[in-house]
């Protein structure tokens, strides 16, 4: 086993500084928070450096210790128990917003990046987190589940809710601001 | 909707993704190639991760904030 060392952390740790900041932007909503965090994050992930386990994912070690610590002494908001989870099958099967008047989902191009984010942000914590590691981020299924600490199974329902969630918001959106008209298409 | 339908839509996600099974996967390609309602499901979730993607990962951390984080490494001892 490869004994943890300084320029093994820069090399693992350092590349991921700028995910690691653009998470903590999503989880705090604020840019100063976001920054203390980060250093925060950073000071732990550099004392417990000799925990990482080679081999393993060093982004989503790095991002359960921002989660962690973003809970633990950042997070004002209560989580609110998440209810639900057991409709997503239903749900699945279910048509989503904006099936019939505009299947492919073109208007989601036409909304601007303010909107994106209040839509985002509106989404309960839960949700939020696991939209922002897999579609903005782009982290596998596994990853998420390494660093939220929660079963894949969880990911992908909290995943496939989150998206329907935000659809909706967006495509009432779109709605209210003639974006699309609820009539036109097929 | 058909059997085949409601069962590609149930994956379609985890095919997005690239986290089904090589088999399964070229089923719902399969599929996808024939139904053009399933088609444009996994559109509008195409185009619904490429807006958070595009519009949402291109930030990246401000300087100030990297030489913040590399001055408090510095003062700390080294790890083992």
């Amino acid at each position: 086993m490869t004994v943890p060392t300084r320029a093994g952390f820069d090399q693992e740790i350092l590349p991921h500084l700028d995910l690691l900041y653009r998470v903590a932007l999503r989880f705090t909503r604020e840019p100063a928070r976001a920054e203390d965090l980060v250093q925060d994050t950073m000071v732990k992930a550099y004392r417990n450096w000799e925990k990482f386990e080679p081999g393993t994912s060093a982004r989503a070690w790095l991002l359960a210790i921002l989660r962690n610590t973003f809970i633990n002494a950042y997070r004002r908001e209560k989580r609110e128990p998440i209810s639900m989870e057991h409709d997503v099958l239903d749900a699945q099967a279910a048509a989503h917003p904006g099936e019939d008047s505009d299947p492919e989902g073109a208007f989601f191009d036409k909304i601007v990046d303010e909107r994106i984010l209040k839509a985002l942000d509106t989404l309960p914590p839960e949700f939020r987190e696991v939209m922002v590691l897999s579609d903005v981020e782009g982290l596998p299924y596994a990853e998420i589940a390494h660093a939220l600490a929660i079963p894949v199974g969880t990911v992908k329902s909290r995943l496939f809710r989150a998206r329907r969630l935000m659809q909706t918001e967006l495509y009432q959106h779109a709605l209210e601001t003639g974006i699309i008209t609820a009539r036109s298409g097929r | 909707m058909s059997g085949d339908c409601a069962k590609v839509r149930e994956q379609l996600m985890d095919f997005l993704k690239q986290e089904l099974p090589a088999d399964l996967a070229a089923q719902v390609r399969h599929h996808l190639d024939d139904c053009s309602p399933c088609e444009d499901c996994a559109e509008y979730e195409r185009r619904f991760v490429a807006l958070l993607q595009q519009r949402l990962s291109g930030e990246c951390c401000p300087s100030t904030v990297r030489a913040r984080v590399l001055s408090a490494l510095r003062d700390m001892t080294p790890p083992a």
